[in-house]
């Protein structure tokens, strides 16, 4: 790459445009450049490491619930930390670490993948990023204060409800529900705008990256179910602060209504954390097998099915209640029917490793772990979706093995294959292939032993979200065999760690494109300039760098004195007009805090989300306010005919 | 296969029936993953042997006609083993709905506390209720009309020997059916978190013949009798004086409190605190004296009593049989 | 498509692919209207959110309806009509001041922008007083019962979007009175979009709240 500072007296040459583009896209200096960006791959990667932070938290968290299980009656934890413990566990997972993580993977690559320079709004982006990590401290500082929720992740009424759950716990959890859930919408309408409006010249939609595809069917999902949780949080707080009957039978409310505004995101949620694992997937996939992957369209139109089919399935987590037996038939069928998608998906990638000529580096080695684990987890999820079946294992400790299954096989062993694959392109260096097996083998037999364990004790008879057990239960060997599984997890992650501290001091270095592959991310050095391109590529083909060797056409005449990107036509890519991007600036972090003084405040006193709502106000205001015109602006408009 | 206390540690009809539907869906996953293990082995070995010989991977559209073919052909596969999978379970649904020809059920309401089981048995004669607690005694080869309600907030009735479960909802009236077919003691459990002690919320579930049924019966109808001796004497009087009689109710005595359960025949029972301790003297000291060392954040208070009044109120609970 | 070969042996080697610049775009417009523009493409995105919100709210509303026997419940009165109907057909109105300055602002008219800007800020301040009188028409408090609240959900969730929509209008207008950027035009014009959107959505949630307790 070349020197930033080389002196060039050709203002033609790469290194000259690099370096005007550089002095455009690059953040300011310090912490304030720090505090301002509006850089995607910023903000995307202190989300990244954020996101992984509170996975961390949460498998300590989960690692000491296993410690307390792993024999009868132990007192190791009592009832009130465990209920905490497995609480945020499952809240900071789900809310906390999956969904941020893919958002913030797609964040970072789906515009350098679709040949851009940024996202389509970069404040809001920002704003996104601390919103997200405004409700993560929330939630933590709950728990560290022994204030930490205890009514379960999906946290039912009436336990939840003013009647049972007193104190500021569960309005700490419903709030970072609101935090979080106005992150996801942020993060989808960035993908999707950026994906309909952003693409490289050529990049027709039928060209459109498998990942690309994965994150903007998630996308979607999300605006449709987020609202859900957020709407039903928003429901159980105004329960427990101002009174409101929702929830409360004795006043006509209903403790199902609970279930089904929640459970109609929580189904959801689950496809929305798994479909990305499956674009991360087809990315490798691609790249390690050596040839494009296998049916394009119909994993396309598969990711999509399952995107619509995830809407039609929340009853299957409420077999036990008093809904009607007919009606629960047709979720066993509808849950049944997901599954041929799932499977026409899994089919083509096993179609594309056999046709092609698969090396099995890590991130290969993940993909086939995430076969192996995540059938188990359909499968069982199968057995949990048969109604009679359902009645006997549902809320046992079948289900927390199930879930394990589908979420670490289905999310985090794409997500560690992943990172593995791009870690070269975002530091520019190579993680160890030795340890990069070691902590695969880690944890594909750590997660065997710790969960299929629990499949047998829920059969066995054993409930869930129990902080202990008797004794003459005899399921003492396989907590035990868990919770030892457990450890080998939790060694694995830190030979993880270790492989990426390691790399990033001394790993060999990457260079623009390590492993050959096909799309636009290898196009360009490791770690990408800020401004992505230097030119906007010109895509001839579905796999941008295989369709072409050699020199890529680019389009040129976007300015370098100032953030601008090219906008496409929505179908076909084709070049329709430019725009510029707002410099870095401070409105976005401003504008989160107010919202975190709005909701945090409102817990306390309902004067607060008034305070709050008028700062967010005059924060927008301050948001929307043109900037000074820049000297030398040359608008050209175009009316609409 | 009877692995004790398990789902298929059968003892009832619906559960005989879902036991059977789980080991067949259980069979029909295990093949159907190693059928996905074996195409990705058999993907990777192929592959392996095309890296080996140096060919590069093959897109032609011939190879692509015969994978189109084979995806096909899979999902094909996967579609109508999962047509099986949602006609057995609708065969089974309907084996174990409720059974129209039944002959009269004995009908038992039960309600959910936290942490403990309330079950009052609905005799068709309104002055043979009868009303017991954290132990339920049911007639082998009779259909339980089984009547779930909560006082608080959501738990969940499960006896893996006899069914699947069904939650305990405020405000919902929820209803199953159970049926033992052959005798057995087993333990039952909560099965939906309910705060702090959803662990230790158990009941003994006893089945046997209609005849001991009915002895039983008969039994916890009656009331207490008064205390004869004089150590239990003063024990009821501690009873009565102290707070035990603020939340338990026993029959034939002034403690008339529902907030507890019920302890008319205390001393038959074979387990304390909802299923949590055996029922021995020791155990029922220990529990007096401090309930929250053995179930914290249990609503019962823990009691100072000196050991004079302790063993007086043993005596007198033992009579309660 | 090339045959693909290995992946490079050596990790450090390649370098980024040159790109040939083939095309000049610097003569494309960088200001333009509707879906043309990200903007118009993210309020699409809101909207999604804000209608499965307020979807939300409406079903919630429904499935207390049948926890009920008589609805509204004994000795909670029906909402007036009065004051929500007027407060609906003012809503209505209010699109047709919304219509004229999009018009105007799509051919860069700044007196008839700024003139129907003005109207359209305060009818639209109009209507969001009437809804803040609406509140009161539900006649019953929001903890009286779940019908109270899941009435108060609708109402309320819907008047978040009215009050964001008339803030957004008079901001813009502002902006336009004080600055007038060229840039700021497609912006403008975009707003009514959602302005339609925002009326559309309550016709609904007007009917469920209003309506439907008269007729069940």
């Amino acid at each position: 790459m070349p020197a930033e500072h080389a002196v060039d007296t050709d203002p033609n040459s790469p290194a000259s445009l690099h370096a005007r583009l550089e002095r455009v896209w690059r953040n300011g200096p310090g912490l304030w450049g720090w505090l301002t960006s509006v850089n995607h791959k910023s903000i995307a990667l202190r989300s990244i490491i954020t996101a992984f932070t509170f996975f961390g938290i949460a498998g300590v968290e989960a690692a000491l619930m296993r410690v307390q299980l792993a024999r009868p009656e132990n007192s190791f934890i009592g009832p009130d930390l465990y209920n905490q413990l497995f609480t945020t566990h499952g809240s900071a997972m789900m809310f906390l670490f999956a969904v941020p993580m893919v958002q913030s993977v797609a964040l970072y690559f789906v515009p350098i993948m679709i040949g851009t320079r940024n996202v389509a709004f970069p404040r809001l982006n920002a704003f996104g990023y601390w919103t997200y990590l405004i409700g993560g401290v929330l939630l933590f500082s709950g728990l560290f204060t022994n204030t930490g929720p205890d009514q379960g992740w999906f946290s039912y009424v009436p336990l939840a409800g003013p009647g049972f759950s007193p104190g500021k716990r569960v309005d700490i959890w419903a709030q970072m529900i609101t935090f979080t859930e106005i992150a996801a919408i942020v993060a989808a309408i960035e993908v999707i705008v950026t994906v309909f409006k952003q693409r490289a010249p050529g990049m027709s939609l039928n060209r459109v990256p498998l990942f690309v595809w994965a994150m903007v069917v998630m996308s979607f999902m999300v605006l449709v179910a987020m609202p859900y949780v957020a709407t039903a949080s928003a429901m159980l707080a105004m329960d427990r602060l101002i009174a409101t009957q929702f929830f409360n039978y004795t006043e006509g409310g209903d403790a199902l209504l609970w279930q089904h505004l929640f459970w109609f995101f929580g189904h959801p949620e689950v496809y929305i954390i798994f479909i990305p694992g499956l674009g991360m997937v087809s990315a490798i996939v691609a790249t390690f097998s050596r040839r494009p992957v296998f049916g394009y369209t119909a994993v396309v139109l598969s990711l999509v099915a399952i995107g619509f089919l995830s809407f039609g399935l929340w009853v299957h987590h409420m077999f036990a209640t008093p809904l009607p037996q007919t009606g629960q038939t047709f979720f066993t069928a509808a849950s049944a029917m997901i599954a041929i998608p799932t499977g026409v998906t899994i089919f083509c990638w096993i179609a594309t490793i056999w046709s092609g000529r698969p090396r099995f580096d890590t991130p290969m080695l993940y993909v086939v772990g995430f076969i192996a684990l995540f059938t188990i987890g359909g499968l069982t999820g199968l057995l949990l979706a048969s109604v009679p079946v359902d009645l006997q294992i549902t809320d046992t400790d079948f289900l927390p093995g199930h879930i394990h299954y589908v979420l670490l096989g289905g999310m985090v062993f794409p997500l560690f294959g992943a990172l593995h694959y791009w870690f070269p392109k975002v530091t520019g260096r190579m993680m160890s292939e030795r340890l990069g097996k070691v902590s695969f083998w880690l944890l594909f037999i750590g997660v065997n032993v710790t969960f299929f364990p629990q499949l047998l004790l829920g059969i066995a008879g054993m409930p869930r979200r129990v902080y202990t057990y008797l004794a003459d239960t005899g399921w003492g060997g396989l907590n035990l065999t868990s919770s030892i599984g457990a450890g080998l997890i939790a060694v694995g992650i830190v030979v993880l760690v270790i492989n990426i501290a390691r790399s990033l001091a001394a790993g060999a270095a990457a260079g623009a494109d390590p492993w050959g592959g096909e799309t636009l991310e290898w196009a360009i050095s490791s770690p990408a300039p800020d401004y992505n391109f230097a030119y906007i590529p010109i895509v001839h083909g579905r796999s941008a760098l295989w369709a072409d060797t050699g020199d890529l056409d680019a389009v040129a005449g976007l300015r370098e004195d100032r953030r601008e990107v090219l906008q496409t036509t929505m179908l076909d890519a084709v070049p329709d007009s430019r725009h510029e991007h707002p410099d870095p600036t401070i409105v976005p972090l401003l504008t989160a805090l107010a919202v975190g003084v709005g909701l945090i405040w409102g817990i306390l006193d309902p004067i607060g989300f008034d305070v709050g709502a008028v700062l967010t106000f005059i924060a927008l205001a301050a948001w929307g306010w043109p900037q000074k015109t820049k000297p030398n602006t040359h608008e050209i408009v175009e009316v609409p005919k | 296969m009877t692995w004790a206390g398990s789902i298929f540690d059968t003892a009832g009809s619906p559960a005989e029936r879902i036991a059977r539907l789980a080991w067949f869906l259980i069979i029909v996953s295990a093949v159907t993953y190693l059928l996905v293990l074996a195409a990705t082995g058999i993907a990777m070995r192929r592959a392996r042997v095309r890296r080996t010989q140096g060919e590069l991977a093959d897109t032609r559209p011939e190879t692509g006609k015969r994978l189109t073919r084979n995806v096909a052909i899979a999902t094909t596969l996967t579609t109508l083993i999962l047509l099986v999978y949602v006609s057995a379970t609708a065969l089974t649904g309907k084996a174990i709905a409720w059974p129209l020809n039944a002959q009269q059920p004995l009908t038992i309401e039960v309600t959910g506390h936290q942490w403990w089981w309330q079950f009052r048995y609905r005799d068709s004669l309104p002055s043979n209720w009868l009303t017991t607690s954290n132990e339920l005694h049911i007639p082998v080869g009779r259909p339980v009309r089984v009547i779930l309600l909560s006082n608080d907030v959501i738990h969940s009735f499960w006896i893996p020997e006899l069914h699947g479960k069904q939650d305990l909802i405020p405000g919902h009236r929820n209803t199953m059916w159970i049926k033992a077919d052959r005798p057995g003691v087993w333990k039952a459990r909560c099965a939906e978190f309910c705060g702090h002690q959803h662990a230790k919320m158990a009941f003994d579930v006893v089945a046997e013949s209609p005849a001991q049924f009915a002895q039983w019966y008969v039994r916890q109808l009656a009331s207490a009798l008064p205390p004869t001796d004089s150590s239990a004497k003063h024990g009821y009087d501690v009873f009565v004086q102290r707070t035990c009689i603020m939340c338990h109710s026993i029959n034939g005595t002034e403690a008339g409190s529902n907030v507890g359960p019920e302890l008319t025949h205390i001393a038959s029972r074979p387990s304390l605190a909802a299923g949590s301790l055996p029922n021995t003297r020791v155990n029922l000291t220990r529990w007096i004296l401090n309930p929250q060392l053995i179930k914290p954040g249990v609503r019962m208070p823990p009691n100072a009593l000196s050991p004079a009044d302790m063993t007086a109120l043993l005596d007198y609970l033992e009579t309660l049989k | 498509m090339t045959v693909v070969g290995e992946i490079p042996a050596e990790a450090g080697r390649q370098a980024e692919r040159p790109l040939r610049p083939v095309v000049n775009v610097s003569d494309l417009p960088n200001v333009v209207y509707g879906s043309r523009v990200v903007t118009w493409w993210g309020t699409i995105g809101f909207m999604a959110a804000e209608t499965a919100t307020l979807s939300a709210c409406v079903a919630s509303y429904y499935y207390v309806l049948r926890n009920y026997e008589s609805f509204p419940p004994l000795r909670t009165p029906l909402p007036d009509l009065f004051i929500p109907t007027i407060s609906l057909i003012v809503l209505v109105l209010s699109l047709i001041p919304c219509y004229l300055f999009a018009r105007a602002a799509k051919r860069l008219d700044k007196p008839a922008t700024l003139r129907w800007m003005w109207v359209a800020v305060v009818v639209m301040l109009i209507a969001t007083a009437l809804r803040v009188m609406e509140f009161r028409s539900l006649n019953v408090r929001w903890d009286a019962n779940a019908y109270a609240s899941v009435a108060w959900a609708v109402v309320f969730a819907h008047f978040t979007l009215l009050l964001a929509d008339t803030l957004e209008t008079l901001l813009f207008a502002v902006i336009m009175q004080t600055r007038e950027p060229t840039r700021y035009y497609p912006g403008v014009a975009e707003d009514t979009f959602y302005s339609y959107f925002m009326v559309a959505v309550w016709i609904p949630c007007y009917v469920t709240v209003y309506l439907v307790p008269r007729w069940v």
